[in-house]
């Protein structure tokens, strides 16, 4: 009886060491997730990271040009960089992973409304005045929690467009401003914050976590291919369709239209680059297009082809990049400065937009993740 | 279909009933026990046969009367602490009257050792037994630990040490002087014991049985005289969890003495102090055990001391001999401050850090339970109890766990901002629940003849009704243990809700053993249950900025079935088997709703399944007592929570999982093979292993089927040796489980993880040492536990007392010393 007894327990570990080690279970499927990951940290992830931190040195030294000699030439120098840097942002937004995920890149940079809750005034600030909060206190930490809507690109769009009505205006707060050497720090100290937590993402990329990030390549909650999949999905969510429309025109909660809670509400002509930079970035990393080429690698679209995955009588990966298109050339018909538009009541566009950019969440939230067999790992699907 | 069902039973009962009253071939008799050199009457010595069935104990006078016994050839086994065990065979004809059996008394005083072997004797006499008091056993995979044969961690509360010998054990190691227990067997979680259907004599001791099955309170390992296990199969006469049932006995009065006071003192690494303080004694018919145990610790980490009471009191009468009844209260109140969990990267840098782990959260623990027992005799074949208790009972956490500044919180990342005067910046999370229950559980037990041989049934009721609330909010922003809302304070806190719990359950079950052979049983059994599940209140919706009223109730009807079979040709082999079904309620966190972005499915239901045993016991001689056996567990409709099509979440029912698995233990005993005739040593080797494999058949989750279930090591091994020597005692014990998952999509262990709640635990091997040593009425006890000095952890929490890794404990050492009075 005992012997038997051995056997069978024999058996049953020889039976389960066999299968727990193996890499097929690591991998639902053939295809070669590695590759995947190769090409996006390669030819997307830290080509854009070297970009947006080239970016943000020019801002910097538009910044200290402008420091020295605040003129208005340097104004609209330093105000051309901050939109350039502004706009690779939007790719570099989407990847909240390893470092960025650690220091909470995406929302210490571009932090820009909270959606309206009724009898909270505190939701409805905007970004100018946690600065003035800030400037005339004089102390101010920016790594703090309570900081986050009083720094990153929308501290500097206030701090650049709209301490005045003209630039004239503005440049006397540097200037002849009882303020003037507050304003003047503060634009110091928002810069070189927003410098050294990209530089020290993109660091972290080029000392090693390149191949940390590729060589995770199981599908687990904490792999990889899992986590920058959801990163993506939550990004085009909350950062592209919920923060950029669906906070400012009032969609979810009481209907409270605030136009005044656009990204770059100060500058105010260029929401809709921004709001286009955002779906392109999220468009391409979904197609695996390398950055500023036309080249294609191994991407999610290559995966879902390679799986034959359709839907509605089409490829998935054709479905997905046909609403992509649609929401952006639908985009493309808004106005350039979103606070005009949704001012003027006509906000059904931004609406209909909302609704473009849903689609693709939609898609993406049940067909793309459950034919790649990738569990959603946040919690909230609400805030627009 | 109920009133049908109703009828069923009533026609059982009478059916029973009747049987009950027809036996032939038996006879009453007298059994008469005389020391052999006095000739006198012994008192209170234990009558057994050798099948383990115990005929009862004697008078005063040394007698004992039995009103039937078998005729023919009877194996008797007598038993008194100050005699030697005496083992005979006696012929009972129709004429016999009386029999009279002669102890040798063995002189002196028992050494510590010897007492050991005694009780270990007198277990293994007792073990096995298919029916005891008004419990069926039969067929099932029983398990007891005798907790007076323990000889470490019995102050410290260690469960590693304590239950070594239960099979297949999942066990939290969390370092706070064992306020908590949490223990799974089989692969369940065995977060607060939740999986068990955790009772102290007999009577539920869990915050709401079937709502919130937490165990927050467990008895004093000083106190207990055995811990029983019974698996999945008792989900017929007990709670219908997956896990079964653990049953915490404690000490009876001591018979032979008014007043008996044993106290203990305990020291430790860490800060332990505890005292345990006791006093028991029988005057008449009145009898008492009480105790009080109070505790306090520093823990290992900053931030996790520790302080509790907690006091027992049993009051016991006897009427008559048939009639006992007693009334049971318990008390318990702790505080602990808890440290928060620890991402990979923090336990490894130095698992004692002070930096980001919580410095104010805190965790507080009332506890009051109320148990009157009647037990009461029929005659000679019919057993009665009734058991009626409630609980009255508050928990309570407060704490900074993350930052709602971040759209994304994480527990790891977010830092509990201090400003420069010291103060904090954010409240505090509050949450507060209280329980309110009560429950009665009847039992009858009747043993019949079907074609002359003895069959036994069971019938039993059950009433349970609880009203539970809990309130989150806002609490205070301060540092200390202030357990009040400032709501009035922080209106604009995200975490609100209040809800309401009211839950009915009644049921009714019934088991029968039918002896189709002298040797092998059959045992069927069923259970209804009728379950009411109530959940009412409101929480903020932090978008509208409104309360929302969510209001359900479950109303449903469960009948479960189960069969047990038994092969036992001698007191030294059994093989069992069995199946029933068991599920698990819809717990309250499950049907709540307490944000805008979830719903709970419309046919949400509570989660089914089997579970089943093969296995063998028994005896291959003197020196190798055995328990081993497969079984498999099916779970369905685990409840979980998924996105919807209209892209919300929704908790529902979402996968199945398989889990089954290998099991056994070996217990050696080297000194019937060494010193056979040296009744002063005491030498045994024990070997508990499991083999477990889980996998999720069926999942709405993406990622998740053909995985492993969370909590289930494929090996779970505790092995160990113990040595006596006259008064002094020595135990050793390693412990090992291999990697576990956390979470259901398998995250694998990453030494970097900085951010994650999720991933493996890391196999893990503990060495514990013990030593005791009794002089007189003096006790000393002392042991290293984790010799080894590994780092290690046990557990990922996802909420309390985390989120995060809990550590467990390094290198510790403890010193006792008792004494009686």
């Amino acid at each position: 009886m005992k012997k038997i007894f051995y056997c069978l327990l024999m058996v049953l570990a020889l039976g389960s060491c066999k299968g727990g080690s193996s890499v097929a279970d690591c991998m639902p499927d053939s295809f070669d997730r590695s590759a995947l990951l190769t090409n996006w940290a390669d030819n997307i992830i830290i080509p854009s990271y070297t970009l947006y931190v080239d970016e943000l040195t020019s801002l910097q030294t538009a910044k200290d040009v402008f420091i020295e000699t605040p003129n208005e030439q340097n104004l609209v120098l330093l105000r051309t960089e901050w939109l350039e840097a502004y706009i690779v942002w939007q790719n570099v937004s989407i990847y909240e992973i390893g470092k960025a995920e650690n220091i909470r890149l995406r929302d210490y940079t571009n932090t820009f409304n909270v959606p309206h809750v009724k009898d909270e005034p505190e939701t409805d600030k905007l970004t100018g005045e946690f600065v003035e909060e800030n400037i005339s206190s004089g102390s101010y930490d920016l790594t703090l929690s309570t900081q986050l809507r009083s720094q990153g690109f929308p501290a500097l769009d206030y701090l650049l467009n709209g301490l005045g009505d003209t630039d004239a205006e503005i440049l006397l707060k540097y200037t002849s401003d009882e303020n003037a050497a507050k304003y003047t720090l503060y634009l110091d100290d928002v810069s070189n914050r927003l410098l050294s937590m990209g530089a020290e993402v993109m660091t972290d990329w080029n000392n090693g976590y390149r191949n940390t990030f590729i060589t995770n390549d199981c599908n687990a909650s904490t792999s990889s291919l899992n986590k920058l999949t959801n990163d993506l999905i939550f990004n085009l969510e909350k950062a592209t369709r919920s923060a950029q429309i669906g906070t400012p025109i009032g969609y979810l909660g009481e209907p409270v239209v605030i136009p005044e809670k656009v990204q770059a509400f100060y500058k105010q002509d260029v929401s809709k680059v921004l709001l286009i930079a955002s779906l392109t970035a999220s468009k391409n990393l979904f197609n695996g297009k390398h950055l500023n080429s036309d080249t294609v690698g191994e991407s999610l679209k290559s995966y879902l082809d390679e799986l034959q995955i359709t839907a509605v009588g089409n490829d998935l990966s054709i479905v997905l990049d046909t609403y992509y298109e649609e929401a952006i050339s639908e985009a493309q018909k808004l106005d350039e400065n979103f606070y005009e538009g949704i001012s003027q009541v006509d906000i059904e566009k931004y609406r209909d937009i909302r609704e473009s950019i849903h689609l693709i969440i939609e898609v993406l939230k049940t067909n793309m993740i459950s034919a790649l067999d990738i569990k959603a790992d946040y919690s909230d699907s609400d805030g627009d | 279909m109920k009133v049908r069902f109703l009828k069923l039973i009533f026609f059982c009962c009478l059916f029973f009933g009747l049987q009950a009253f027809s036996q032939t071939n038996t006879k009453a008799i007298t059994l008469i026990v005389k020391d052999i050199q006095t000739g006198k009457g012994v008192p209170s010595t234990q009558v057994f046969l050798a099948s383990g069935d115990e005929l009862g104990t004697t008078d005063i006078e040394g007698k004992l009367s039995l009103n039937s016994i078998s005729l023919g050839t009877v194996y008797f086994v007598v038993f008194s602490y100050e005699y030697s065990i005496l083992k005979i065979k006696k012929t009972i004809s129709k004429s016999t009257k009386e029999l009279v059996f002669e102890l040798s008394p063995l002189g002196q005083l028992l050494t510590e050792v010897e007492l050991h072997n005694y009780n270990r004797e007198l277990f293994n006499l007792k073990r096995l037994k298919p029916v005891e008091g008004t419990a069926i056993y039969a067929g099932k995979k029983t398990e007891v630990v005798l907790v007076n044969q323990i000889v470490g961690g019995l102050a410290t509360n260690n469960a590693r040490q304590v239950m070594a010998q239960v099979v297949g054990l999942n066990i939290f190691d969390a370092g706070d002087g064992g306020l908590q227990l949490s223990v799974g067997g089989r692969g369940l979680d065995p977060n607060r014991t939740a999986n068990f259907n955790t009772r102290q004599n007999g009577y539920d001791i869990s915050a709401d049985v079937l709502g919130y099955p937490e165990s927050y309170y467990t008895p004093a390992n000083e106190a207990l005289s055995e811990i029983q296990i019974v698996r999945g199969a008792a989900s017929l006469q007990y709670g219908t969890q997956f896990g079964g049932l653990i049953n915490f006995k404690l000490k009876k009065p001591i018979e032979n003495r008014e007043v008996e006071l044993t106290s203990r003192n305990t020291v430790g690494s860490f800060g332990l102090y505890t005292n345990f303080t006791s006093l028991s004694g029988t005057i008449g018919k009145f009898s008492y055990y009480t105790y009080y145990n109070y505790k306090r610790g520093d823990g290992y980490r900053e931030n996790s001391n520790f302080e509790s009471h907690s006091a027992f009191a049993y009051l016991g009468y006897q009427f008559t001999k048939k009639t006992n009844i007693s009334f049971e209260y318990t008390y318990l109140d702790y505080l602990a401050k808890q440290s928060g969990g620890l991402s990979d990267v923090q336990f490894l840098t130095n698992p004692r850090v002070k930096k980001m782990p919580r410095t104010r959260n805190w965790f507080a623990v009332n506890w009051n339970l109320f148990a009157l027992k009647l037990e009461h005799q029929f005659s000679q074949k019919t057993d009665f109890t009734l058991n009626v208790f409630g609980l009255h009972a508050s928990r309570k956490a407060i704490g900074f766990i993350v930052d709602y500044n971040f759209p994304e919180p994480n527990p790891f990342l977010d830092e509990d901002i201090q400003n420069q005067d010291g103060s904090f910046e954010h409240e505090r999370d509050l949450l507060v629940g209280l329980f309110k229950n009560w429950g009665a559980e009847a039992r009858l037990l009747s043993r019949y003849d079907i074609n002359n041989r003895e069959s036994v049934f069971l019938i039993g009721t059950k009433i349970y009704s609880a009203n539970n609330t809990s309130q989150q909010g806002p609490g205070s922003k301060g540092a200390d243990a202030d357990f009040s809302f400032y709501t009035d304070h922080y209106p604009d806190y995200q975490n609100q809700s209040s809800f309401n719990y009211p839950n009915f359950n009644t049921a009714v079950f019934g088991e029968n053993i039918f002896n189709i052979s002298q040797s092998f049983s059959v045992t069927p059994g069923f259970r209804f249950e009728y379950i009411k599940t109530t959940s009412e209140g409101e929480y903020l919706d932090n978008i509208q900025g409104e309360f929302i009223e969510d209001n359900k109730t479950f109303e449903r009807n469960i009948f479960l079935m189960g069969i047990g079979l038994s092969y036992k040709p001698d007191n030294y082999f059994e093989l069992y088997g069995n199946i029933s079904q068991n599920y698990r309620s819809v717990t309250f966190s499950d049907i709540r709703v307490n944000s805008p972005s979830y719903s709970v499915a419309e046919d949400i239901h509570d989660e089914k399944g089997y579970t089943s045993d093969i296995g063998i016991r028994g005896k291959l001689g003197n020196n190798l007592s055995y328990d081993a056996g497969v079984f498999g567990l099916l779970y369905q409709g685990k409840i979980g929570t998924n996105f919807t099509d209209r892209i919300g979440w929704e908790r529902s029912n979402i996968g199945d999982a398989l889990i089954y698995g290998v099991e056994s233990l070996f217990d050696f005993n080297l000194k019937s093979v060494f010193w056979k005739e040296n009744n002063n040593i005491k030498s045994t080797i024990f070997l508990n292993t499991a083999f477990t494999k889980s996998e999720y058949i069926s999942s709405e989750f993406n990622g998740v089927e053909g995985k492993e279930v969370e909590y289930v090591p494929l090996v779970n091994l505790k092995t160990g040796a113990g040595f006596g020597y006259r008064n002094f005692m020595a135990s050793i014990q390693y412990t090992y489980l291999s990697q576990q998952f956390t979470d259901v999509t398998n995250a694998s262990y990453d030494a970097t993880n900085y951010l994650s709640v999720e991933g493996a635990i890391p196999s893990y091997d503990i060495l514990d040492l013990s030593f005791s040593y009794v002089y007189k009425k003096i006790r000393v006890e002392t042991g290293v536990t984790n010799v080894l000095d590994n780092t290690y952890f046990t557990r990922r929490a996802t909420g309390y007392p985390g989120p995060g890794i809990i550590t467990s404990d390094p290198r510790g050492y403890y010193f006792t010393f008792e004494f009686k009075l």
